[in-house]
């Protein structure tokens, strides 16, 4: 799942998600309440659930912090079943540590997302699991 | 006892009644000018710099002396000229002295020559002299005259306010005839107070200004560290917003040369080869801009060995090394307080820097070397590469300064400039000596720095 304000982020990102592993399924959300309202329904209405996030720090309304403190409200199925990686600008150390106090959070990545950091992602945590 | 001697006798106990009579009043003389003089020292005490402290010397001194006229003038150390400030006499007098000198009392103006000089400080209270003396001159002699004959003045008396060796002022009084003169005892302590007041007033004074250059500085400083911190947040967030514009454009020009390779001829390549050229460059320079201006921000003072700390650097560096066979000294180096990724990165630029401007070919021999200065420590960093023309050596510590295009050698103009932040950051200042073709050394400064 793609959490980002920028459009041509989004669609760049899903085009190296893709060419990296092409089964998998691309969501994208342009906005970070949106992406937690996905978050919220999807077991009623039977949604797909994401089993990485990448999420954006720098939104309007809400940003990634925000999102973080929301994302870690939620049912703690969500949380253990879903890997939240940052994809960001900033390459600011203060961010990265502010990364890192979530238990969720498992990388800070700083855009662009390429293929060969999917392939590498892909190695590292889901060589067992189809993303 | 024969009437004779008995006549005799009363004579001798007249006189000496006489003699006790004049010595009481001499002594209720000297207990009212002391009494006087208690009060001008409470007064004096109480006085501040801004009051008119020349004003209250002259009166004090006419009430104390009993003279008919007192004066105050003023002691301008550099020109070493004493100017009239105060004149305490009748105005209706005051008139007709002006008439006979011919000039405003503010316009007397006595040249003191360091030999007058020397005189007065022997003999701070000078009796029984004419207009003439006590003006140092100023006033001639027959003028001096005709005013002593019109106030119908006896003498003058010299005083000179004088302490640890500097004149401040000096003043005239004027004893009329059949009028005692005080007693010389008083008078030195009269000048004694004015003279310490005089001092401190002009101490005083030095010090207001001395506080008041101090806060216009330290004002100055404050816009100045204001303004600074103001362009590096303008140049954090303008190198930051333009990141995101900056990489989709990378983003889809990698976008172009996937999906429409097979449409594109020769020239087209070459034309999308030049954008992301430009956007690469672009991007290093925002990055090294970023970077720049984050220096300085959260950061901490750590005890670190330099040694340890340049070899770690040379460690990063090792490929650029080993391609470039360049070979590195480090001489004996102290543990220091520094910033410690700010100095790495210092170090880690200097060593790249003396590795890239080489000529063609040529392998870099880098030496390091420190010594213990005043105040801190000296670090050098000396090459073999193509040196530097004197006539750049304040250019290349500016930011976005370059020297060479990139087809020669590659750069963001900002290695220096970034270097100079980092040994200002440790209360240094950095320098370069070389010539061309002679190497170059950089020898940077860092201040002993406390938590």
């Amino acid at each position: 799942m793609l959490v980002d304000d920028d459009k041509s982020d989004n669609f760049f990102h899903e085009r190296e998600i893709k060419k990296a592993a092409l089964s998998t399924v691309v969501i994208i959300r342009d906005s970070a309440i949106d992406a937690l309202e996905y978050l919220k329904s999807m077991n009623e209405k039977n949604d797909l659930k994401p089993d990485l996030i990448f999420l954006d720090i720098n939104m309007p309304k809400m940003n990634g912090w925000e999102f973080l403190i929301e994302f870690s409200q939620l049912d703690r199925v969500i949380q253990i079943n879903t890997m939240i990686m940052i994809l960001t600008t900033s390459n600011n150390v203060t961010d990265r540590f502010r990364a890192k106090a979530w238990s969720f959070v498992s990388g800070y990545l700083t855009k662009p997302l390429t293929k060969e950091i999917i392939t590498d992602i892909h190695k590292t945590y889901f060589l067992q699991k189809d993303i | 006892m024969t009437q004779i001697e008995i006549e005799h006798r009363i004579k001798g106990l007249e006189l000496e009644l006489r003699i006790l009579r004049s010595a009481e009043e001499e002594i209720v003389r000297q207990n009212d000018a002391l009494s006087k003089l208690n009060h001008f020292a409470i007064e004096l005490s109480n006085m501040s710099y801004e009051d008119n402290l020349e004003e209250l010397i002259s009166k004090k001194i006419k009430e104390l002396s009993g003279a008919e006229v007192s004066t105050f003038s003023e002691f301008d150390p550099e020109n070493h000229i004493t100017s009239v400030k105060c004149i305490e006499l009748e105005p209706g007098m005051l008139n007709k002295v002006v008439k006979l000198l011919g000039k405003k009392i503010q316009n007397i103006h006595s040249p003191i020559s360091q030999d007058m000089y020397e005189e007065i400080s022997h003999d701070l209270v000078g009796w029984r002299k004419t207009l003439h003396e006590v003006s140092f001159g100023a006033i001639s002699r027959p003028v001096g005259a005709s005013v002593q004959a019109l106030l119908n003045i006896d003498h003058f008396i010299g005083l000179a306010y004088m302490t640890e060796g500097k004149l401040y002022g000096t003043s005239v009084l004027g004893m009329k005839k059949h009028q005692p003169d005080p007693p010389k005892k008083i008078l030195e302590n009269f000048v004694h107070l004015a003279a310490t007041s005089l001092q401190r007033k002009q101490i005083e004074k030095q010090l207001k200004i001395k506080i008041e250059e101090l806060i216009n500085t330290n004002k100055k400083l404050e816009q100045y560290a204001h303004a600074n911190e103001e362009l590096e947040q303008f140049a954090f967030i303008a190198s930051h917003n333009l990141q995101q514009p900056l990489r989709t454009v990378s983003n889809y020009v990698q976008i172009f040369e996937e999906d429409y390779a097979d449409r594109f001829d020769d020239k087209a390549f070459t034309y999308l080869k030049t954008v992301k050229d430009s956007v690469s460059r672009m991007m290093l320079l925002l990055n090294s801009l970023l970077d720049f201006s984050r220096i300085g921000r959260n950061i901490k003072l750590k005890k670190v060995s330099c040694k340890q700390l340049i070899n770690n650097t040379v460690a990063d560096l090792e490929t650029l090394i080993t391609s470039t066979q360049a070979t590195i000294k480090v001489s004996a180096m102290p543990e220091i307080r520094v910033y410690e990724s700010e100095f790495s990165q210092l170090i880690q630029n200097l060593i790249m820097n003396a590795i890239k401007f080489q000529k063609p070919g040529n392998k870099p021999k880098i030496m390091i070397s420190s010594k213990k200065i005043n105040s801190g420590w000296q670090f050098s960093i000396s090459d073999n590469g193509i040196g530097i023309a004197s006539k750049y050596f304040e250019k290349i510590f500016e930011i976005f300064q370059r020297l060479h295009n990139d087809s020669e050698y590659q750069g963001s103009g900002i290695g220096l400039a970034f270097c100079k932040k980092i040994v200002q950051l440790h209360k240094g200042i950095i320098w370069i000596e070389s010539a061309e073709d002679q190497g170059t050394t950089i020898h940077f400064n860092i201040a002993d720095l406390e938590e």
